[in-house]
């Protein structure tokens, strides 16, 4: 039997998940995306600028302007609208309007086809009025797992996730923010117009892509200070709020840290780098 | 008495090791036995085989962490039971839940059979699961190696128990995306 072969090596994992998992000072902390992107004004210009663009050319399957992904389907959320049949099966995750030319890699999510996730984004993409946004949660949510649905208005220009006055019915119009939050914390939300996100898969896939990428300048770099300075260069919009050095990882766990900048790397040494304010940590050796 | 005493007391060949562990563990690796078992005489004889494979395992091993070590040891043991024992697939206990839940990581298309290959996807799971968040690490762990049931494991982590619910499920799925990324398939 299949199950029990994978029951069984469950049963070997590391003794110190075990331990873990019984510990009895476990607190509930909600992971939380936070972006650090450039004001709102030239996002918005730019997204004119794709509309009119689009608008001029009619028909468009895949356009990249700059690394902006534009849908195949359409360019502008003007030509969506809300339908009663939620489960087009031609809509695909390829096909969302995502706006987002400072870190595609981070906030273009990928959700898996047919998945719970992807119907809460078709639906939250059309829904034309919050009536329409609400039933079609209500009735694609058969397993309870959305905990809140929220329309609210943007307020304040300057910072782009900040949400004001609730919007309880009508219509869902540009700048407005819909939010959803499932019950085990994961928000889904959509600037409408512009950019579609999901705090878990984003916050998941940027720390496994930059995880990668550290333990590459890991590899490459001869000193703590040289591998200091490649991540400088390399994280351009300053993800990264700590690195640190150990000798091995008992050390690591004892907290013996090497902090002289010309202390060469050498194979078996541990790093401890804290991203996104501590949202996101890596431990690797090299 | 500490871990380290008890597993000095098994390299000195002092049957008082056996009465200490169980002292300390006794009542855990019996209701472990129970949840897969879920019949308390043959958790008994679980608990008592497991005891001697213990013994002959101690020296040479020396475990860092004695209760997952032997529990380790009654969870196999208790499997093996469980394949003679056609009432406890009937239905009703922990681990035909458990069993039903982890075919979702699985694929239909091979079957794991290489020994090496075994350590390699233990690696990954490992590693998976240390990617993961808290919650969704301890409900895991919780659930698939301590066999708790999804009500005891929301008491524990004071979280709903739909909320375990969905961990568990979205933990399942991603674990059987991750082994496939890594070019395993189960």
């Amino acid at each position: 039997m299949k199950a029990e072969k994978l029951f069984l090596l469950i049963n070997e994992i590391d003794d110190r998940l075990i331990s873990d998992a019984e510990r009895t000072d476990y607190s509930p902390v909600e992971i939380e995306y936070v972006s650090r992107r450039s004001p709102i004004k030239e996002i918005i210009a730019f997204a004119a600028c794709a509309a009119v663009l689009i608008i001029g050319v009619f028909t468009v399957v895949k356009l990249r302007i700059g690394g902006i992904d534009t849908p195949s389907d359409s360019g502008s959320r003007l030509e969506y609208s809300c339908s009663d049949d939620m489960s087009d099966s031609s809509e695909t995750s390829e096909n969302i309007p995502v706006i987002d030319e400072e870190f595609p890699d981070v906030t273009q999510i990928k959700l898996p086809a047919g998945s719970f996730e992807e119907k809460l984004r078709y639906i939250m993409l059309r829904a034309a009025t919050v009536e329409a946004l609400e039933s079609g949660i209500a009735e694609a949510d058969t397993d309870g797992l959305v905990s809140e649905v929220s329309v609210t208005k943007k307020t304040d220009k300057t910072e782009y996730f900040k949400t004001g006055e609730p919007v309880t019915e009508g219509a869902i119009k540009d700048d407005m923010f819909v939010t959803v939050t499932l019950v085990d914390g994961v928000r889904f939300r959509y600037h409408v117009g512009y950019v579609f996100e999901s705090s878990e898969q984003s916050v998941y896939d940027f720390g496994r892509e930059f995880n990668e990428q550290l333990e590459k300048l890991a590899r490459e770099a001869e000193t703590l200070g040289g591998f200091k300075a490649a991540v400088a260069e390399y994280d351009e919009y300053k993800w990264t709020d700590e690195i640190h050095l150990y000798q091995n990882r008992d050390d690591f766990e004892k907290g013996i840290e090497l902090t002289d900048d010309n202390t060469v790397l050498e194979k078996g040494m541990c790093f401890y780098i804290i991203l996104q304010s501590g949202n996101v940590k890596a431990v690797f050796e090299i | 008495m500490d871990d380290n005493a008890i597993v000095r007391l098994f390299w000195e060949r002092s049957e008082t090791a056996l009465s200490e562990l169980s002292k300390k563990y006794g009542g855990y690796f019996i209701s472990v036995a129970e949840r897969i078992l879920y019949n308390h005489e043959d958790a008994k004889e679980c608990i008592n085989d497991a005891y001697l494979k213990t013994w002959n395992a101690i020296p040479p091993a020396r475990p860092n962490v004695l209760k997952a070590f032997v529990g380790k040891i009654v969870k196999c043991v208790a499997v093996s039971m469980l394949r003679a024992n056609t009432a406890a697939k009937r239905g009703g206990s922990e681990i035909a839940l458990i069993y039903d839940e982890l075919e979702e990581c699985i694929s239909d298309t091979r079957s794991v059979e290489n020994e090496f290959e075994n350590k390699q996807i233990i690696e990954k799971i490992n590693e998976f699961l240390w990617r993961c968040s808290e919650l969704h690490r301890r409900a895991f762990v919780l659930r698939y190696w301590h066999c708790e049931s999804v009500s005891a494991i929301a008491e524990r982590l004071d979280v709903p128990e739909n909320k375990v619910s969905v961990s568990l499920y979205r933990t399942r799925r991603r674990l059987k995306e991750y082994l496939a990324k890594e070019g395993f398939e189960l």
